[in-house]
């Protein structure tokens, strides 16, 4: 996708993302910040009927383990306009720049990092995008950021540590609406990289489910990530109604 | 809702005069009536044929399934908030060939999707320069074209496969002449029998 060239931008079955498709197609989202790249992704520049100016943002798949969940065929993110994120494991902010631009002027991103050297570029992101709440803490303490993180609808998590869905757990009880959902990336190396792949991911699931999550789904990252996998789930999901006699 | 006002409030009759060319062409052609109600435009929410006006005013109609049906017509055509209200655009010749040319790389599409693709919420937009980008990164002022469909067809690689299609079908579809009943030199399998003697 070289500088210059046209494309056409359509809405993604998922919402708040879009397609741009060209010579070759590309996952984007529309620019909160117009004019402004985060980690030097190419940009596209639309000019409605009426005027006014809309910029999309390029979103690579290579970077962001989100993207390649969404390119991998996952059936729902949960992440969208007006949703209020919890971002586990924010790093430099290239995804959560991306997640804040789909859940728009509407939504929020809580974005939690340990490293200060990230968390730099993270604040650096955040001063020019008012929904995203950058938090240099350790994710294993949720207490200490409780006061500044509300109820959320969606929580991902990213932080590739052995005891991940502890930490996940810990979060949902402190942050996660009951019936809200959780998106989680699983590195198999991290966790442990003397057993086969597909047998970590089985048994991260079933740490997941000890803890009142419910995953739905399981996509692998393959093309784009070696032995990863993202589970898609719900937390505290209300029973069913069974049908009126 | 600006657009309720919009019915509501009353319309003038724009006093332009009858177009010239019209009036020659309905008298040219046999039957005049006909051909003078294909050549009127179809009324809008800014302008309505004669008959429709009162007085030379446009009157909402009273029945309120037919106010609402006019209301619905009136509001503009987006993706929806999921989608940041993304405005369909108007379907102009080159955007549509911009959009068969996408879908003609997508084969599997069946008619549904086609029609969907009729009604599709799409913009077009320019990948934004960058001046941190190499020469790899860049098109030339040559390259640039206006239109998605211009920038495929030129592409090297796309007239090429172009051309050796176009030579491959043209080669088929050649009567074969006097080419079949050749002896193309010495060993071929037409002198087999005479090698064997």
């Amino acid at each position: 996708m070289k500088g210059g060239s046209k494309v056409i931008v359509e809405p993604h079955r998922h919402e708040g993302v879009f397609v741009a498709k060209g010579k070759e197609d590309a996952l984007v989202t529309k620019n909160m910040v117009p004019g402004e790249a985060v980690y030097n992704e190419k940009r596209i520049a639309v000019q409605n009927e009426d005027g006014t100016k809309v910029e999309y943002r390029v979103w690579n798949p290579f970077r962001s383990k989100l993207a390649a969940a969404i390119l991998g065929g996952v059936d729902n993110i949960w992440i969208k306009p007006g949703a209020k994120v919890l971002y586990l494991g924010a790093a430099s902010g290239t995804t959560v720049s991306h997640v804040s631009d789909v859940v728009g002027p509407n939504g929020v991103v809580y974005a939690v990092e340990f490293s200060h050297r990230s968390g730099r570029d993270l604040v650096n992101m955040a001063k020019k995008r008012t929904n995203v709440i950058p938090i240099i803490e350790d994710a294993r303490h949720p207490a200490k950021y409780r006061m500044l993180v509300g109820m959320v609808d969606v929580i991902f998590s990213d932080v590739a540590q052995p005891d991940q869905a502890r930490i996940l757990a810990l979060n949902a009880s402190y942050f996660l609406k009951a019936g809200g959902h959780f998106v989680i990336s699983i590195k198999a190396n991290c966790i442990d990289s003397t057993v086969p792949a597909e047998a970590v991911f089985q048994s991260e699931v079933k740490k997941l489910q000890q803890e009142q999550f419910k995953p739905f789904e399981q996509v692998t990252l393959e093309p784009f990530e070696r032995d990863h996998a993202c589970v898609v789930g719900g937390y505290r999901m209300p029973k069913k109604q069974k049908a009126a006699a | 809702m600006p657009e309720s006002k919009a019915v509501i409030g009353l319309r003038w009759e724009p006093k332009l005069p009858a177009l010239p060319f019209q009036s020659k062409t309905t008298s040219m052609s046999g039957s005049g009536s006909v051909s003078r109600s294909r050549n009127e435009p179809q009324s809008t929410s800014l302008w309505k044929p004669n008959q429709q006006l009162i007085d030379g005013l446009f009157l909402p109609p009273n029945d309120p399934s037919k106010v609402n049906k006019l209301l619905r017509k009136q509001v503009k055509d987006t993706a929806g908030t999921a989608w940041f209200d993304m405005p369909a655009p108007t379907l102009t010749p080159e955007l549509k060939k911009d959009l068969q040319l996408l879908k003609s790389n997508m084969p599997h599409l069946n008619g549904f999707e086609a029609l969907l693709l009729h009604n599709a919420k799409a913009q077009v937009g320019t990948v934004v320069e960058s001046v941190t980008d190499y020469y790899s990164g860049r098109m030339t002022k040559k390259e640039k074209k206006p239109t998605l469909a211009d920038e495929l067809l030129s592409d090297p690689a796309v007239r090429q496969y172009r051309k050796r299609k176009v030579r491959e079908i043209e080669e088929h579809n050649r009567p074969a002449g006097n080419e079949k009943w050749k002896i193309k030199g010495r060993q071929t399998f037409k002198r087999a029998k005479q090698r064997r003697h």
